[in-house]
């Protein structure tokens, strides 16, 4: 999930550079796994020229989905954050083209509010911050559209196809780095997979 | 994921030691209730296995295997963990790493063993029906499971 790309970065600097050659040996292991899944499926080996970059912190909430709660007890040993579920209504609808992205939150979990926006991480390109829209309250369900602008504003998309990552966050600030779209994020990751 | 995991988690268990961090084993409490069904056994059981999710320990040990139980595993992953040197003095971010990778490759063991079982019992909407598509799937994947398998049982070595 574009996770050990942000693995190898942060071996660098943190005084152990050399496990990225195997970090990197395990990533080109895994992209074998991933062609011989997506050619069962009918699908190109290659989902897109550069894949999608990521944040540990977003594998690591996402791995709690498949955790079952209070299993493993040395969880909360490992100091990443854990962010809120963002559940995506209609990833399924979404394509190549622009599109409205359909979400649902639990507002127990995280704050959230009206003038939150969505940022989207595709392939190698700067995160993409729109503003949410349809905000409407249920109990402790919150559900909310953002734009999914696949082809960008003016036909200038830097969306890839393959993984996109979507995180909530509070206002509307742009982000520079996938680094600072983690830092400031309340829920996510929201999981797109184009073809 | 990659068997040059274990020497990592090696390093991170030990490391963790060496820094007076505590240290609590990963074993999880049930053994596993699944039969974890190897790739050359014969599956002739229409049964269905337990409604219950993979759990650690499996049948061969895992996450804290023999010797022998690795060797087998790295023959099935088509290769070894490393045997190269950790780095000497890591950053507590770069434990972190480690802790993560570990983490997820304990849940790819079990998503990987329980889809195994699902296809090699034949369960509903698991079905492979045509025999060279199914042997090459179940290879494929127990060699995947293989794979992901790091290891928390070597000796410290920082």
């Amino acid at each position: 999930m574009g996770t050990l790309q942000d693995v190898q970065a942060v071996f660098t600097n943190a005084n152990a550079s050399g496990l990225v050659r195997g970090i990197g040996s395990v990533i080109g292991q895994e992209g074998e796994q991933e062609g011989f899944f997506r050619i069962i499926q009918n699908k190109r080996p290659s989902s897109a020229a550069f894949l999608t970059t990521s944040v540990r912190d977003f594998a690591f909430t996402a791995l709690q989905g498949f955790t079952v709660p209070g299993s493993c007890p040395s969880l909360g040993e490992i100091p990443l954050n854990i962010f809120g579920t963002l559940n995506v209504l209609n990833a399924k609808d979404l394509t190549n083209k622009n599109g409205t992205a359909q979400f649902r939150v639990n507002s127990t979990q995280a704050p959230i509010s009206s003038s939150d926006s969505v940022v989207y991480i595709s392939g190698q390109n700067l995160p993409v911050t729109v503003p949410i829209a349809n905000y409407y309250v249920n109990g402790v369900w919150v559900t909310f559209d953002a734009e999914f602008p696949f082809e960008g504003f003016q036909g200038n998309g830097t969306f890839n196809e393959g993984l996109t990552i979507a995180a909530v966050v509070p206002g509307n600030t742009q982000f520079s780095s996938a680094d600072e779209v983690a830092l400031a994020t309340s829920f996510g990751p929201g999981l797109f997979e184009i073809n | 994921m990659h068997f040059s995991t274990s020497d990592i988690l090696v390093l991170a268990l030990s490391a963790s030691v060496a820094s007076a961090a505590p240290y609590y084993p990963v074993t999880l409490k049930d053994p596993i209730t699944v039969p974890f069904i190897p790739f050359n056994s014969s599956v002739t059981t229409t049964a269905a296995p337990a409604q219950t999710p993979v759990s650690f320990p499996l049948a061969n040990g895992f996450p804290d295997p023999s010797n022998e139980a690795q060797i087998e595993i790295e023959l099935e992953a088509g290769g070894t963990l490393s045997n190269a040197p950790p780095p000497s003095n890591p950053g507590r971010d770069a434990l972190t790493n480690l802790q993560l990778v570990a983490f997820n490759e304990l849940f790819e063991v079990a998503f990987y063993t329980d889809l195994l079982v699902n296809i090699t019992t034949f369960q509903s909407g698991f079905e492979i029906e045509d025999e060279f598509e199914f042997n090459f799937t179940v290879d494929a994947l127990t060699a995947i499971q293989s794979v992901s398998y790091p290891f928390t049982h070597q000796k410290a070595v920082v």
